[in-house]
């Protein structure tokens, strides 16, 4: 090819080239804007978007009565500005019926988890009869507490596991009246209204049975537990009092703190050492908020007992 | 205005100009995102439309060299009709060598001893430099080795610190030229009938480069008001190059291949070749500036008052990949590379102030040149920022600030459908890349040819962080007056372990 038929390729194809951005340019960016034509009206007119994500995807859609072709995720684009009807359907799903306003130049976005419809349920395949259970959160996931006739037990989340902790029976009318339950380092905790009982979690392969033990039987009565001061106390809230229990001697307790309220709460964090109590401030006739370091409190005693 | 002043001026435009675009996105991304948004879809169009057009240049400019590659040049040269005949010409062909291995001239001089032309009519100038005595008893033997194969090989030393010439490529190739003319007259050549070729000590010259260069001296009319351009390919050690090198080097021969397309404005590069009588009357290269191969194409643009061009050889030279001691010491060498290629932009402030005061040139061709060469610097600087961190800058403002904004959400679907459509032009890039590559050696493994391909995918970090960067860093050191020094790239061949670690990197 001689350099003058390059050359006219090349103009050809620059001016192709000019044209394609001088024509297309303001249609992408009025499109950019949400401009569409109108071909009823003959104007311009300023649309919107939809976006629309679901869990779980492939969702059918159906805008106000007219059924999409793409299943969700998908984004719906030159809608005219005006209130729509989004319906997400799928079948073993319940549909998801929602009301949308869209604005001029606006993308609105549904994010949807949509409900399964749901008539069985899985069964643990123990042979236990349950009395009470709670989920114990880890960081490496959760644990299900199980107190049955045969004692307690650890269960997997996916039911496949039972780890047996205390083999000691418990009675149904105790085991029902359990109201809470503490997981320590290597201890459970767990209490009604008038006792709090704790147990050792004994190594997966001990041969040791573990006992189960009232630690603290309340004096008024037990409203919230913690492990505290390296697991070695409880913190109780008994009524308008809150006790520390050693966890290895029933005998041994003392009083921390009297509340003033009954309606007090406290929260007790095991990491920092802190207990926060919300409680009335007499003489201010409101609830405040309290905190008690106990570490700095029993480091501050120490240092005045060495430099008396 | 004093000339003085109005150089500093110059000086500050190309990088006062990227700066200002890049502040300016940058600004509008924080403060005015949906601006920002609008500016953003228009520069993206703009993009796409420049790069299909430029991707149509390198299909027509491989089309162009892989058609003429088989052609019997020398043959050609005997049948051409012209007013010289194949005996008049002489070409000298000039090495400019700077602490270069003995082993990379010796690859390039073997090259030269296996073309098919006759080496009689060629003499060999190894242009070596006082700075570097180490040189001396290397350029002494290579003169003696090849000496049997040429006319005649001459060594001359550039005397280091001579009043008016910075240390660069340029004073020492202007140097030799000097002595070479002297040379020649005292044997009587006549000057007319003398092609120079200044080449970097890498370039191996294909084995018709000096058969096609005779062809289109002879046969052209305008052959004093011409440079010839070859296509330089950076193969010599591709096979030993770290990839992120292979990606920067290959993207500049296809940019020298569309710019080859773009005959009014293509310029030398490298290595090239010219008449030795334009060289004299045009008083040679530039003896104080850095891109002394660019500068010599416009030193006879205007000393022609505009009527002078580069034509684009059909042949090609192969110059080696710049590669360092190791991955890192690489990347610093590709970028001085780069920061002295885009220093070129010195172009712009010497035609400017030439062009102020030069009435012959017309006006219009004037503003078009000097544009040319302004928005080809600018573009270098910014394009690969922009398109690398602005664009997803403003995307992720827009997020935060104009959640529901449609134009935003339009951008990133528009972004998403021109970064698609690019896979298209990284196809192109593999396979016209592919034209270009040497034979395997034995000990590279086949499984090269698979990271070849995966190359292409480092393009975005590349052209951002070894392409526009260094650009934005040479015109920032002009804006503020800190001028650069001339960085002779280090040229090596890489021993055989080191061979067997490149190809990953």
């Amino acid at each position: 090819m001689k350099e003058r038929t390059y050359l006219i390729f090349r103009r050809l194809f620059f001016w192709l080239s000019f044209f394609t951005f001088v024509v297309f340019t303001p249609v992408i960016v009025y499109y950019s804007l949400g401009y569409k034509f109108d071909a009823s009206s003959h104007k311009f007119v300023k649309t919107a978007a939809l976006s629309i994500k679901t869990s779980p995807k492939g969702i059918d859609v159906v805008l106000s009565g007219k059924r999409l072709k793409d299943t969700s995720p998908c984004v719906i684009r030159g809608l005219l500005p005006r209130e729509y009807t989004v319906l997400l359907e799928k079948e073993g799903f319940y549909p998801y019926r929602v009301h949308v306003l869209l604005k001029p130049s606006t993308v609105a976005e549904l994010d949807i988890v949509l409900i399964p419809k749901t008539k069985t349920a899985d069964k643990i395949k123990f042979d236990f009869n349950i009395y009470k259970f709670f989920v114990s959160r880890r960081f490496l996931g959760e644990k299900i507490v199980a107190f049955t006739d045969k004692g307690i037990y650890f269960l997997d989340k996916d039911f496949k596991n039972a780890k047996l902790i205390s083999s000691v029976p418990l009675l149904e009318d105790l085991a029902s009246s359990i109201e809470g339950f503490k997981e320590g380092d290597s201890r459970l905790a767990f209490w009604n209204k008038s006792d709090v009982w704790i147990t050792q979690v004994l190594e997966p392969f001990s041969k040791e049975e573990s006992k189960i033990g009232v630690i603290y039987k309340a004096t008024e009565r037990i409203k919230e537990v913690f492990f505290g001061l390296g697991d070695r106390y409880l913190i109780i809230q008994d009524g308008v009092k809150i006790v520390t229990q050693d966890v290895r001697n029933p005998a041994i307790n003392f009083l921390l703190f009297a509340l003033e309220s009954e309606n007090a709460e406290v929260f007790y964090d095991n990491a920092s050492e802190i207990l926060y109590i919300r409680d009335w401030a007499a003489g201010e006739n409101k609830f405040s908020l309290f905190k008690i370091e106990l570490m700095s409190l029993i480091n501050e005693r120490k240092e005045a007992e060495k430099n008396p | 205005m004093k000339e003085k002043k109005l150089k500093r001026i110059l000086e500050i435009i190309p990088g006062a100009l990227s700066w200002s675009i890049l502040i300016t996105l940058f600004g509008l991304a924080i403060f005015r995102p949906f601006i920002a948004a609008i500016v953003i879809i228009v520069l993206l169009l703009y993009w796409v439309c420049r790069l299909l057009y430029m991707s149509v240049l390198l299909v027509m400019a491989h089309h162009r060299v892989l058609t003429q590659k088989h052609i019997a040049w020398l043959a050609r040269c005997k049948e051409a009709k012209s007013d010289l005949r194949l005996d008049d010409i002489l070409h000298v062909v000039l090495y400019t060598v700077y602490k270069e291995p003995k082993e990379v001239l010796e690859d390039s001089l073997r090259s030269l001893e296996g073309i098919d032309y006759p080496k009689d009519k060629m003499i060999v100038v190894l242009a070596g430099e006082e700075r570097d005595p180490s040189s001396f008893d290397k350029l002494e033997y290579l003169k003696e080795k090849f000496k049997v194969h040429f006319k005649d090989i001459l060594v001359t030393i550039h005397p280091k610190g001579v009043e008016g010439e910075i240390p660069a490529k340029g004073a020492n190739a202007t140097y030799s030229a000097k002595k070479i003319k002297a040379y020649l007259i005292e044997r009587g050549v006549n000057l007319d009938n003398v092609v120079i070729s200044c080449f970097d000590a890498d370039t191996c010259a294909d084995k018709n480069y000096f058969a096609c260069l005779t062809y289109n001296f002879l046969i052209s009319p305008r052959r004093y008001r011409m440079s010839f351009q070859p296509l330089p390919i950076y193969s010599n050690n591709i096979y030993k190059a770290p990839a992120f090198a292979r990606v920067i080097e290959i993207g500049s021969t296809f940019w020298q291949l569309i710019e080859s397309m773009r005959y009014e404005k293509f310029i030398t590069f490298s290595s090239h070749s010219m008449s030795f009588r334009t060289l004299v009357e045009v008083d040679y290269w530039p003896v104080n500036m850095i891109s002394d191969d660019s500068l010599i194409y416009w030193k006879c643009f205007i000393k022609y008052k505009g009527d002078y061009r580069t034509y684009p050889l059909e042949v090609p030279v192969y110059m080696d990949i710049a590669v360092g001691n190791s991955f890192w010491d690489t990347v610093r060498v590709q970028y001085k590379q780069k920061r002295r290629w885009a220093w070129g932009v010195e172009n712009f402030i010497y035609v400017a102030l030439d062009f102020v005061k030069d009435k012959d040139i017309p006006l219009g061709i004037r503003i078009k040149r000097l544009f040319q060469l302004l928005d080809g610097h600018v573009s270098w600087a910014t394009w690969a920022i922009i398109i690398s961190f602005i664009t997803p800058l403003i995307l992720i403002a827009g997020k935060l600030i104009l959640k529901d904004s449609l134009v935003l959400f339009n951008l990133s679907y528009i972004n998403s459908i021109i970064f698609s459509s690019l896979n298209l032009i990284l196809i192109l890039c593999v396979v016209v890349g592919s034209a270009f590559l040497p034979p395997r050696p034995k000990e590279v493994s086949r499984f090269i040819y698979v990271l070849f391909v995966l190359q292409w995918l480092l393009v975005p970090l590349t052209s951002a962080f070894l392409g526009s960067t260094p650009s934005l860093d040479a015109q920032t050191r002009m804006m503020f007056g800190k001028y650069l020094y001339f960085y002779a790239t280090p040229k090596k061949r890489l021993n055989e372990e080191e061979v067997k670690g490149a190809g990953n990197g």
